[in-house]
C-alpha cells in the first residue's frame, strides 16, 4: 500500500494516454501541490509535457500545437473555468480528468459548452491528496474543526479526500471512528455514505481480511504535536517548516541564494531517503548549523513529566532566560494537560511566570485553548496515566542503560492505538464499528485518519510499524501535517470558534 | 487504481446539445431569412477563430528527436560490431571489422555533435514569441539535452567497456608471446646463437604488428572519449539538476505567475512615469510661452 506509487500511476496513465505529441498540462492551485510531490519537472519532461499552467491563470497563450490535459479538482470554480475555455480553446485537444466524483450535471454543463467538439476523453482519477511519504498522506487543510464540531466545507473535503485514498488504494474497507470525538463520528458516517453511494466503484476484489479504516481525533493527543522531534524530518518540519516537502530557507541568516528554497524528497534525495528516520543523534554529525539551536531546546522539550518532583524543575526550567517564549508555551501547556486535574498543580503560579517573562497575550490564551482542546474531558482515552507506571520503570532502566534512546523516549499514543489494533485487542468501547458488521481476524491492512491533523513522528510510529509486523500494512493520513506552530494556530482557530457564535467560515485556505 | 470513464456519458450529451443547437438555429434561420440561403452554421466562423500556425522550431525539435532516434539505432549497431570484433580468434587479421567500428563511432560521435549544436541553435531561434512560448522553448530544449545527456553517457560507458576489454586482451597476449621466446632460451641457452631464429622474427614481426593495431584503436577511443566530453560539459549547462526546488513543477508554476505579476507591476509603473512625462511636458511648455511673451512684453514697451 504505497499512497505515492498510486498518485504517480494516476499521472503517467493521465500522460501516456494521450498519445505522443507536445502536451501542456492544467491544474489548479491544489492539484498542482498533488502533482508535484510525486513527479518530478525533469520526469515529467521527458514524457512529452511541456508546459505547466495553472487553470486559474488568465492571458494564457493560445497554442494549437499543445495538446492539454487537464488535472482538476471537481469544484465549480473549476467547471466554470474549464467552461470558459472550452468555449474558447487555446489548445488542439483536451484530455479532462477529475480527482474526485463529480456531479453529471456539471458534465452535461460542459458538454454543452464544448461547441469546438475539443474534448476527447473526460474520466475520474481519484488522487485527491498529498502523498507526502509512501505510507503517509495530507489534505493541506487548517483549521478544521470549530469547537467541538466539524467546519463544514471541511467536512466534505476530508470526505472526498479519504474516499479517494480508499479508491487509489483500491480498499472497500470496515469503518472504525473513535467514540469520545463526534467529529470522528461523522467523518466515518459520511464516508460509508459515499462508499454506498458509489457501490460500483468500490467493488474491488474481496480479500480474506477486509481493510480497516480508523478515523482518530487530534484532541484525543495534543501532547505529540507540542513535543520536540528527533528524527531528521520531523527535526526540519518543526524547525523550518516542510511543506510539500519544501522547506522555506529564505529566512535562516547567512544562508546562499542557492539554498534559499530546498527539497526534501526521499525519491530524489538518497542521504534524506537513508536518514529520515533516523535519530538526532545518529546524523548529529552531518547537520552542525541545527545542532547549536537544539542544544538550548534540548533541556525543555523531552521532559515526560512524570512525577511531581518535576514541579519544580518546570518551574525552575521556565525561570532560565535562555528559554525562547514558544518553548515557555509549549513547556506550561504539557504541564497544563498532564496536570490538568491534580489537586495541588501550580498552573496559576506557572501562568504568572509566563506573564513575568513578558509572554505575549496571544500566547497564554493558547495555553487555556490548548488545554480546552485537549483536556481530559475530551480525550476518550487516558492519554497518560497508564503509562505513567510502565513509562516511570522504562525510564529508570533507560537511565541505567544510557542515554542511547533519551531522544526518542516519547511515543505517541498512536502508537498504543496501533499497537493494540494489530494484536486485536481494541476495545469496541472505545472505537466502535460503523454498521452491524466487525472484523474477527486481526486486520491486515489498515488506514488511519487523523481529524485535524498528524504529524510525522506519529508517521515515524507507523514506518517502524510496518517495517516489523510484515504481515501488517499501514497508511496514516491527517488533515494536515502539524508542527507546534501549526497545531497551536489548529488549536486557536477552534476554541476562539467555539466561544464566538458560528458566524462565517473558518480559515480553510490550504497553506503553501 | 481505480478510475470511471464518463467520456461516453460525455459525447452522448454533447451530441445532444450539438442536435438541440442545430434545431434551434434552423428554426431562428427559418423564422428570419427564410430567402437568404447559404448561412454557414460552421461554428468556427461565428466565432472567428484564426487558425495559427505551429512556430518553425517545432520543425527542428522534430528533427533532433530524429537524429537522437538514429543514434540510438547506431549505438546498437555499435555494440554488436564491438562484441563481434572482441570474440573473433586474434591470429585473424581481419581489418575490415575494425574499419566498420571506426567509421561507426566517427559517425556516432558526428550526429552527437550535430546534435548538440542544434539543441543550442534551438535555444536561439525564437525570436518574437511570447512568454508562454518562451518557457515552453525552454521545457523543450531541457528535456531534449535532458535525453543527449543520458545517451552521450551510455557511449561513453559501452566505449569505455570496450577500451578495457581490449587492454585486457592486450596484457593477456603478451603473456603469451613474452613467455614464448623465454621458454626455449632457458632451454637451449648454451647451444643456441643470441639472435633470433627465423621464427622467432617473424613472430616478433606479428607482434609488432598487432600491438600497434591495437594502440591505434586504443587512441581512436581515447579520442572519441574525449570528444564526447566537450558535448557533455555544453550539454550540462542547460539540463536542470535533478532534486533541486528548479526540478519542482509547483515552483516553475508559481515562477510564470510571479513573471506575469511582475510584468504587471512594471506596466504599471511605466504608466506612471508616462503620466508624469506628460505633465511635465505641459508645465515646461506653458512656461517657455510666459517667458516668450513676457520678452514680447517688454520689447514692445521699448
Amino acid at each position: 500500500m504505497n499512497v505515492t506509487l498510486a498518485v504517480k500511476q494516476y499521472i503517467s496513465k493521465m500522460v501516456e494516454s494521450s498519445g505522443p505529441g507536445m502536451k501542456v498540462l492544467l491544474m489548479d492551485r491544489e492539484t498542482t501541490s498533488i502533482v508535484s510531490v510525486v513527479y518530478t519537472h525533469s520526469e515529467i519532461l521527458q514524457k512529452e509535457v511541456y508546459l505547466f499552467e495553472r487553470m486559474d491563470s488568465q492571458n494564457r497563450d493560445s497554442m494549437k500545437h499543445l495538446k492539454a490535459i487537464c488535472f482538476l479538482r471537481p469544484t465549480k470554480e473549476n467547471v466554470e473555468h474549464l467552461i470558459q475555455e472550452l468555449r474558447r480553446p487555446k489548445y488542439s485537444v483536451y484530455f479532462i480528468y477529475f480527482s474526485n466524483v463529480i456531479s453529471k450535471s456539471e458534465i452535461k454543463a460542459l458538454a454543452e459548452a464544448d461547441e469546438q467538439e475539443v474534448v476527447a476523453e473526460v474520466q475520474e482519477f481519484y488522487g485527491d491528496f498529498i502523498a507526502v511519504n509512501p505510507h503517509l498522506f495530507s489534505l493541506n487543510l487548517l483549521g478544521v474543526s470549530r469547537g467541538r464540531s466539524w467546519e463544514p466545507s471541511m467536512l466534505s473535503r476530508c470526505t472526498q479526500g479519504l474516499t479517494s485514498v480508499l479508491l487509489a488504494l483500491k480498499k472497500c474497507p470496515m469503518i472504525r471512528y473513535q467514540l469520545s470525538s463526534d467529529m470522528s463520528k461523522r467523518l466515518a458516517e459520511s464516508v460509508k455514505q459515499i462508499i454506498t453511494k458509489e457501490y460500483e466503484l468500490f467493488d474491488f476484489r474481496k480479500t480474506e481480511v477486509p481493510p480497516l479504516l480508523l478515523i482518530l481525533d487530534r484532541s484525543d493527543d495534543a501532547i505529540t504535536p507540542l513535543l520536540n522531534q528527533w528524527t531528521y524530518q520531523a527535526m526540519v518540519h518543526e524547525l523550518l517548516g516542510l511543506n510539500n516537502n519544501r522547506i522555506d530557507l529564505s529566512r535562516v541568516p547567512g544562508i546562499s541564494k542557492d539554498l534559499k528554497e530546498v527539497v526534501l524528497s526521499a525519491d530524489n534525495d538518497e542521504f534524506y531517503a537513508n536518514n529520515m528516520y533516523l535519530n538526532f543523534g545518529e546524523i548529529g554529525t552531518n547537520i552542525k548549523n541545527l545542532m547549536e539551536d537544539f542544544q538550548k531546546k534540548r533541556p525543555k522539550g523531552q521532559q515526560k513529566l512524570e512525577s511531581i518532583s518535576d514541579m519544580k524543575s518546570v518551574r525552575r526550567l521556565l525561570q532560565n532566560p535562555r528559554l525562547s517564549e514558544l518553548d515557555a508555551v509549549r513547556l506550561v501547556m504539557l504541564y497544563a494537560l498532564r496536570y490538568e486535574r491534580h489537586s495541588s498543580s501550580i498552573l496559576p503560579s506557572l501562568m504568572d511566570e509566563l506573564s513575568r517573562r513578558g509572554v505575549s497575550e496571544r500566547h497564554r490564551k493558547m495555553v487555556q485553548s490548548v488545554v480546552e482542546y485537549g483536556g481530559k474531558r475530551v480525550r476518550g482515552s487516558d492519554l497518560i496515566t497508564p503509562t505513567d507506571a510502565v513509562a516511570i520503570t522504562k525510564q529508570f532502566f533507560k537511565g541505567l542503560k544510557g542515554v542511547e534512546n533519551v531522544y526518542a523516549q516519547h511515543q505517541p499514543l498512536l502508537h498504543d492505538t496501533l499497537d493494540q489494533l494489530i494484536k486485536g485487542r481494541l476495545k469496541d468501547s472505545q472505537f466502535p464499528y460503523l454498521g452491524a458488521s466487525s472484523l474477527r481476524d486481526r486486520p491486515q491492512d489498515i488506514i488511519l485518519f487523523v481529524i485535524g491533523g498528524a504529524t510525522y513522528e506519529e508517521a515515524l510510529a507507523v514506518y517502524n510499524m510496518n517495517r516489523s509486523t510484515p504481515g501488517v500494512r499501514i497508511v496514516l493520513g491527517g488533515s494536515s501535517i502539524h508542527n507546534t506552530k501549526s497545531f497551536l494556530e489548529e488549536v486557536m482557530s477552534a476554541t476562539t470558534h467555539s466561544s464566538d457564535r458560528p458566524t462565517g467560515s473558518g480559515r480553510h485556505g490550504s497553506r503553501r | 487504481m481505480a478510475t470511471r470513464r464518463l467520456t461516453d456519458a460525455f459525447l452522448l450529451m454533447r451530441n445532444n446539445a450539438i442536435q438541440n443547437r442545430q434545431i434551434l438555429a434552423e428554426q431562428l434561420a427559418d423564422d428570419r431569412m427564410a430567402l437568404v440561403s447559404g448561412i454557414s452554421l460552421d461554428p468556427e466562423a461565428a466565432i472567428g477563430v484564426t487558425k495559427k500556425l505551429p512556430p518553425k522550431w517545432i520543425e527542428g525539435v522534430d528533427e533532433i528527436q530524429y537524429e537522437i532516434t538514429r543514434i540510438r539505432q547506431k549505438m546498437k549497431d555499435l555494440a554488436i560490431l564491438h562484441d563481434k570484433h572482441m570474440n573473433r580468434p586474434t591470429l585473424d587479421d581481419s581489418t575490415e571489422e575494425e574499419h566498420a567500428i571506426e567509421i561507426t563511432t566517427q559517425e556516432i560521435t558526428q550526429m552527437f555533435h550535430r546534435c548538440q549544436r542544434a539543441v543550442t541553435g534551438l535555444q536561439s531561434r525564437c525570436g518574437h514569441c511570447t512568454e508562454q512560448e518562451e518557457r515552453l522553448l525552454r521545457n523543450v530544449v531541457s528535456s531534449l539535452a535532458q535525453s543527449l545527456q543520458e545517451l552521450s553517457i551510455n557511449f561513453r560507458h559501452t566505449q569505455s567497456g570496450y577500451l578495457k576489454r581490449m587492454k585486457n586482451r592486450e596484457e593477456r597476449s603478451k603473456h603469451f608471446f613474452d613467455s614464448g621466446p623465454l621458454m626455449e632460451e632457458d632451454e637451449d641457452l648454451a647451444l643456441y646463437d643470441k639472435g633470433f631464429t627465423d621464427d622467432q622474427l617473424m613472430l616478433v614481426e606479428q607482434n609488432t604488428v598487432m600491438v600497434e593495431e591495437r594502440e591505434r584503436e586504443i587512441r581512436n577511443i581515447v579520442q572519441s572519449i574525449s570528444d564526447l566530453n566537450e558535448i557533455f560539459r555544453d550539454l550540462a549547462g542547460m539540463v536542470v539538476e535533478q532534486g533541486t526546488v528548479l526540478d519542482r513543477i509547483d515552483f516553475n508554476v508559481e515562477q510564470s505567475c510571479v513573471k506575469t505579476e511582475d510584468g504587471l507591476k512594471q506596466l504599471q509603473k511605466a504608466e506612471q512615469y508616462q503620466k508624469k512625462n506628460r505633465k511635465m511636458l505641459v508645465i515646461l511648455i506653458l512656461t517657455v510661452i510666459v517667458i516668450v511673451l513676457i520678452i514680447i512684453l517688454f520689447g514692445t514697451k521699448f
